[in-house]
């Protein structure tokens, strides 16, 4: 376990730019995503992905809808 | 209304031993895919019971069933049969909750000991590494598994591992493994005329010197395993008299790895103690520190 990272855990700037960097983002990965998720500390990494996830259902039952409706 | 940060509170609130694994522990890390499930890592076999218990507790009042049964049973506490413990896939108001009795790389063990944990608002809460997710979603092996890898590559590359965020302040004290104690005290002590500031005997252990230097300490020392190399770091001792120094060393026969030369800011040599281990000798010119 990495006890020393039992402290509240800060945003970093993060070291880009680096092969897995680089092979990420010719893999087409939107890297400013993960450097915006990085500089943000982790509970708020989790409140954003929260928010997102809040919307990606409410697309989900959007869609539900749209293709009920069409039946 | 699924909320998987509240789920997540939950558990921390009501103790249940686990440890975060999956696409949320990914977010954790700072990974941009959206995941739809909690999943956990926890004992919770049939002989976990108090774990079992803690997490009915959590989450009796939210409508927890098992969503992959037939019947979409209920989740209850004690168990009905053996088949609601260990891997339980649970859905429940807040949200889908996998709790698993292991991950593809070992077991809760495992799990517990590459984990780290977060201090966060509701809790503090064990996540697997970012290393160890990456490995595990490259097990796995699935291509949405290996997109979450790639992104996590790229975080546990450019983010620093935890003990670079403590500052190294100073140079405690250089040292150089020796394998005959009173040899090496007549060259540190005899030849280069150091003060011994701390001497201990560890008996088979091994043996312990120090001499504080200006704001410095060279340390020799002998311990099982640990063997002297003319390759390895070497310490540069700055001299008063440069030229008194290498004739001193010359007399006393000191083998030399590099004879005197000039620099524009210094003069140094650099010579082998009896162990072959290499020192340099260095004389800063007027003006340079």
């Amino acid at each position: 376990m990495e006890k020393s990272a039992a402290h509240k855990i800060k945003a970093c700037e993060p070291r880009t730019g680096g092969p897995a960097w680089h092979a990420a983002e010719a893999e087409g990965h939107d890297m400013s995503l993960i450097v915006e998720n990085l500089t943000q500390p982790v509970w708020d990494r989790l409140l954003t992905h929260q928010s997102a996830l809040g919307f990606a259902l409410m697309l989900r039952e959007a869609g539900a809808k749209l293709r009920g409706g069409s039946h | 209304m699924v909320d998987l940060t509240k789920l997540l509170g939950r558990l921390i609130e009501h103790g249940v031993e686990f440890v975060v694994v999956g696409g949320f522990a990914a977010t954790a890390h700072g990974a941009s895919y959206v995941t739809y499930d909690l999943d956990i890592c926890a004992p919770c076999m049939m002989s976990d019971e108090a774990n079992l218990r803690r997490l009915h507790a959590a989450l009796a009042d939210l409508h927890p069933y098992h969503r992959m049964t037939m019947n979409k049973r209920t989740f209850v506490f004690p168990p009905r049969t053996i088949e609601e413990t260990g891997n339980i896939y649970l859905k429940t108001d807040w949200g889908q909750l996998d709790v698993l009795q292991a991950i593809e790389l070992g077991d809760y063990s495992f799990a517990r000991e590459h984990s780290v944990v977060f201090d966060l608002p509701i809790g503090a809460c064990r996540f697997l590494t970012c290393a160890t997710l990456v490995e595990s979603k490259k097990t796995t092996a699935r291509p949405k598994d290996l997109l979450v890898a790639q992104q996590l590559s790229a975080i546990l590359e450019a983010t620093p591992p935890p003990h670079a965020m403590t500052p190294i302040t100073e140079i405690a004290f250089s040292t150089y493994p020796v394998t005959d104690i009173p040899r090496a005290r007549a060259f540190y002590e005899g030849v280069l005329g150091l003060k011994v500031t701390m001497n201990s005997e560890m008996g088979e252990n091994g043996h312990w010197i120090e001499y504080d230097i200006g704001a410095g300490t060279l340390g020799i020392g002998r311990a099982p395993g640990w063997k002297p190399s003319a390759d390895g770091c070497c310490v540069a001792l700055e001299v008063e008299n440069f030229d008194a120094m290498i004739a001193t060393l010359k007399a006393a026969s000191v083998p030399f790895k590099m004879e005197p030369f000039e620099t524009p800011v210094c003069h140094m040599a650099m010579v082998h103690d009896p162990d072959g281990s290499v020192l340099i000798i260095h004389k800063r010119k007027p003006g340079h520190h």
